[in-house]
């Protein structure tokens, strides 16, 4: 192990960070303390992926921040687009507000109750356990916050909006969010992280995401982050499908300075589906790992996974795609896509895509592009009288169309659309 | 009343010149063919015209309504009245037909008028359905990717479409009928004879004089090794229909020696 790695694999409890609530739940009370031990003795992460050249990101210093103490003051929220829960600076800003019919949450964390329902045992710190590394091993032992949202057996519910705000310089976000849908329910969930502070904020959130779909039942997840230039987030979203469970997972990552952001899919039972649509940009100086881990462990069952980055000034991003197929496995069907467009010649980026099969009877294939703007189409463009930057941002829009095709949800569409455009029109206008 | 005047034009890719003093006036209300072999400089005239940022102008100048506009960055020369359709488009994926071309007709409206907001969207499909129904172009077109998977007479008519729905005052067009069987040249020819009139000029840059049968030229100009070497009326076509190339080359090669 390098000196450097070694020294931050030793990265000893910082005393700030203490979490709290649901002390009355032995199981969880137990889990919690098994993941600080976990904590001791993991290794830091490092995320110093790339060919030929890694990923520079300053080395985190959790004890740099500190979860913030106080319950959260008021936070405006504009009419109509209030969340049903709201998280700020990881802790939950007031209870569950406007839940339709068939949906229970149940918040998690100080202030929330002392006894948590058993069957949240097969969920909490069981989908995203302690093993999955240092910083979930973190999270789980000292969660400033969360929620259990739960959509009852065979319920239809529209767009349940779940929002972290990340307001404090210097604070730690430990949020902890579970979804379950129980047999046969559908649900839409928008889950965003974003910077309220203006973009000055030096937070640090580290989050995880436990998704569980039940037989039968169908789940959209769109995922958003938008923090600031300053924010460092790591955060774990692992999803666990049931069977002929269908997840149509999109993700948008429109900014942040550092990120290291993976989805998991565990496909546990025969006909679970994925459909995954990611798009991601990277400016200024921003440094993001991102990781799509598609894991079947059952017979029969299908992903297909669609990333699509673009990388701006001095930004660096790792996309890791890997797709992994156990014995048991037969039948699945799995492909990875992703794209890469360079907006830079500054930019550094790389797609490292995996395909780990073990049995037979699988079709399982990747297929990935690199590209950069091409002059001539730029030149098409203005010669029709469509100035260079607003010619960069139709191609810039039009790479990413494919990708946005697949999200299902036009609002969400449009909404990924103005975030591109937001983030193209604030970098640079170099072209690599 | 639109002039673009090129006048004793040079110019050059890297270290190889191209052009090699090329003359010649082109005025709305006029058609001028400009004819030549391959490799003579047709269309890299057309591109230098354009502003191609390949190509660098070493000699000479290139006038719109008497304002040289050499020193315009492409997209400037397209809002004061400059055309090019191209020989071969280029595919851009995931901009579609209708979102292009009515970004582009915003940006003319915007030039003209900086409060201006913007055609309003039926108003622009009204006109854009008419426009490619006269060029036999199927309602579903305006949704696709521009010339992403086009057949080569796909691409030629739309770029006969972005004619049609920008309208600027001098056209060059490159090429039009290369590639094309003798029904979608006739297409291509209707489209320009429609919209032919005083407030459009037109410099059709051809190889054949096929499409010279159904749009009948003012002028026909002869590029032969990157200057103009002959300029006549119909007829002149005609002669090299029948004759080609070779014996204006020759003369061309005597008269450097």
């Amino acid at each position: 192990m390098p000196p450097s790695e070694a020294a931050r694999a030793d990265t000893t409890w910082p005393a700030a960070y203490a979490g709290g609530g649901q002390e009355g739940t032995p199981w969880w009370r137990e889990r919690r303390e098994r993941a600080r031990a976990a904590f001791e003795t993991l290794p830091m992460p490092t995320w110093r992926r790339g060919r030929g050249w890694s990923l520079q990101p300053e080395p985190l210093r959790l004890e740099a921040f500190a979860p913030v103490a106080a319950p959260p003051a008021p936070f405006p929220e504009a009419s109509g687009q209030e969340a049903h829960v709201l998280l700020v600076d990881g802790r939950l800003a007031r209870p569950a507000a406007g839940l339709p019919p068939g949906v229970e949450v149940i918040p998690l964390g100080p202030g929330g109750p002392d006894l948590l329902p058993t069957a949240a045992a097969d969920v909490l710190g069981a989908v995203v356990g302690p093993e999955a590394g240092k910083l979930e091993a973190l999270n789980l032992a000292a969660m400033t916050g969360g929620a259990l949202v739960r959509v009852a057996r065979g319920a239809r519910v529209g767009t349940l909006r779940l929002r972290h705000v990340v307001r404090t310089d210097g604070a730690a976000a430990l949020p902890r969010l579970a979804v379950v849908l129980e047999e046969g329910a559908e649900a839409t969930v928008l889950e965003e992280c974003v910077d309220a502070s203006g973009g000055g904020a030096r937070a640090l959130v580290d989050g995880v995401s436990e998704v569980v779909v039940g037989e039968g039942a169908r789940l959209r997840y769109v995922d958003v982050t938008e923090m600031g230039p300053l924010a460092k987030a790591v955060v774990r979203r692992r999803a666990r499908l049931g069977r002929d469970s269908r997840l149509e997972w999109t993700t948008g990552v429109f900014g942040g300075g550092f990120l290291a952001l993976a989805w998991d899919t565990e496909l546990v039972a025969p006909g679970a589906r994925l459909d995954a649509t990611g798009v991601y940009l990277s400016g200024g100086r921003e440094q993001h790992a991102l990781v799509s881990d598609t894991w079947h462990r059952a017979p029969a069952t299908e992903a297909d996974v669609q990333f699509r980055g673009a990388v701006f000034d001095r930004s660096a991003s790792v996309f890791d795609g890997i797709i992994r197929t156990e014995a048991r496995a037969r039948g699945t069907v799995s492909h990875l896509g992703d794209h890469l467009l360079f907006l830079s010649p500054h930019a550094h980026a790389d797609s490292i895509p995996a395909l780990l099969i073990e049995g037979d009877d699988v079709r399982v294939g990747h297929g990935a592009t690199i590209g950069r703007v091409d002059p001539e189409q730029l030149y098409y463009l203005a010669a029709r009288g469509i100035d260079p930057a607003e010619g960069r941002e139709m191609l810039v829009l039009g790479y990413f169309e494919p990708t946005l095709e697949r999200i299902p949800d036009s609002a969400v569409r449009e909404a990924q659309r103005a975030s591109i455009l937001r983030r193209v029109r604030a970098t640079g206008g170099e072209t690599a | 009343m639109a002039i673009l005047e090129i006048e004793n034009l040079s110019a050059q890719a890297g270290e190889t010149p191209i052009l090699r003093g090329v003359d010649l006036t082109v005025r709305s209300g006029e058609v001028h063919a400009l004819m030549g072999p391959n490799g003579s400089g047709k269309s890299t005239l057309s591109n230098v015209i354009m502003g191609h940022p390949a190509y660098q102008v070493t000699g000479g100048d290139v006038r719109l309504d008497g304002r040289s506009i050499l020193s315009l960055p492409t997209h400037e020369r397209a809002l004061a009245g400059l055309f090019l359709a191209f020989q071969y488009p280029i595919a851009v994926s995931g901009v579609s037909v209708a979102n292009f071309i009515r970004t582009a007709v915003n940006a003319r409206r915007t030039r003209r008028d900086p409060e201006d907001r913007g055609v309003p969207l039926g108003e622009f499909m009204r006109e854009l359905r008419a426009q490619m129904a006269r060029l036999d172009l199927d309602a579903a077109f305006a949704g696709r990717y521009l010339n992403d998977g086009f057949s080569g007479g796909e691409k030629k008519r739309l770029e006969m479409l972005q004619l049609a729905m920008l309208r600027p005052s001098l056209a060059i067009l490159d090429e039009p009928d290369s590639g094309l069987d003798i029904d979608a040249v006739r297409t291509v020819a209707s489209g320009v004879e429609a919209l032919r009139g005083p407030d459009i000029g037109f410099l059709i840059i051809t190889h054949y004089q096929r499409i010279l049968t159904y749009v009948r030229p003012d002028r026909v100009h002869v590029m032969v090794g990157g200057r103009i070497v002959r300029s006549g009326g119909q007829e002149l076509a005609q002669e090299l229909e029948a004759q080609g190339y070779d014996w204006l080359k020759r003369e061309t090669e005597d008269a450097a020696v």
